[in-house]
């Protein structure tokens, strides 16, 4: 459990985390999403210790990080995959971070394996690629057995089948009951990774709630329809109060009917269809429309005129 | 805070109520020292400077005395 109250944190003129109050619940992941430069790593650096903040206060399972035991036990972060001295090998970077905390050294071999890096574990961490790296940062977070997890854009540099482990392995932490916090500016991933959400722009704010809530019903008042009958289901769609709109690429769009209502459309009138689904609004179009005036580096596009 | 209703999963390292400490942080210290290539290059590198520098002092040492000679 992360609890937030009224953090905020200034650097000179500029309020990089505006009176953010959230709370991270165990048993869940939750996704913290935000536009590069929104505050997401600050905000994390804040719960561990790292940065002091200029107002507000957070704690981890009830206690500020600093006053934590043995905070390795407690909470397992991973913040800069490369933050490893490059002449030391995997295992005993492990080592060294271990026995800060009193954590047995069998336990290391143990987080090796976990993370699939035995073949490397006896090599210096110089050579790894970006996603060695990132397995070793994730070794580290799970050394001391923490009921709670945080980890900052974890699938940065990982190839399709180490973000599927990731995601999996993320899931399955929070299924035994560990409180998992992960940052993303990547809307797709936490879509399927995510059960809750929160949303930060600028340092403020912007949604904390269920994902399926923050996309939307999932039964938009859109339809996407292929039929070789386009006039007879445009005249029948807008009879039942819709429009049927032709989309750049040639598609065709139902709109202000859901798809359900379309297909008894077609069934009743007795028009031919190749293709019918409801168009979802998706997570990233949610998180765009929610985060556009709050993107900080925003690129004009378009020609300006 | 209330953790009912969810199964306590065993844990791999229990929490402890004490902290590792001086002794701990020491260990790690020393391991960090000995598990770097760098400690070892140092060393020899120091060793060998000692002994060129023993071996230019008896030149030198030799050279005078057999000017006062």
């Amino acid at each position: 459990m992360i609890e937030a109250r009224g953090l905020s944190k200034r650097y000179g003129d500029k309020l990089a985390v505006d009176d953010l109050s959230f709370t991270v619940r165990p048993g869940r992941v939750t996704g913290f999403l935000g536009p590069n430069g929104a505050g997401k790593t600050t905000t994390m650096r804040m719960i561990l210790g790292l940065d002091r903040p200029t107002a507000g206060s957070v704690t981890v399972n009830g206690q500020p990080f600093a006053g934590l035991y043995s905070p390795m036990r407690e909470v397992g972060a991973l913040l800069d995959a490369k933050a490893v001295h490059g002449g030391r090998s995997a295992y005993n970077h492990l080592r060294c971070l271990a026995e800060t905390n009193g954590i047995p050294r069998r336990r290391v071999g143990e987080v090796i394996g976990i993370v699939g890096l035995e073949d490397v574990a006896g090599k210096r961490s110089k050579g790894f690629s970006l996603g060695m790296s990132q397995r070793l940062g994730i070794a580290a977070a799970l050394l001391g057995d923490p009921d709670v997890l945080m980890f900052d854009e974890p699938v940065n540099g990982l190839d399709p089948e180490g973000i599927r482990w990731i995601r999996l392995l993320m899931r399955s932490l929070a299924a035994e009951g560990r409180t998992v916090f992960v940052s993303s500016h990547l809307m797709s991933e936490m879509e399927n990774t995510a059960d809750h959400l929160i949303v930060i722009g600028r340092g403020k704010l912007i949604a904390d709630c269920p994902i399926a809530e923050f996309t939307g019903d999932g039964t938009a008042q859109a339809a996407t329809v292929k039929t070789p009958d386009d006039q007879r289901l445009a005249a029948v769609v807008t009879g039942a109060g819709g429009r049927l709109e032709r989309g750049e690429a040639g598609e065709l769009t139902a709109r202000g009917l859901t798809a359900e209502q379309v297909g008894q459309l077609a069934l009743d009138h007795g028009i031919l269809l190749h293709y019918l689904a409801p168009v979802r609004v998706s997570l990233e179009e949610a998180f765009m429309e929610l985060t556009a005036d709050s993107v900080e580096y925003q690129a004009k596009t378009g020609v300006q005129k | 805070m209330t953790t009912a209703g969810m199964t306590v999963r065993t844990r791999a390292v229990p929490a402890t109520a004490k902290r590792p400490g001086l002794p701990g942080t020491l260990r790690s210290e020393l391991t960090k020292i000995i598990s770097v290539r760098s400690t070892y290059w140092t060393l020899l590198a120091f060793v060998a400077a000692s002994i060129a520098w023993a071996i230019l002092d008896c030149a030198g040492t030799k050279k005078k005395k057999s000017r006062t000679e």
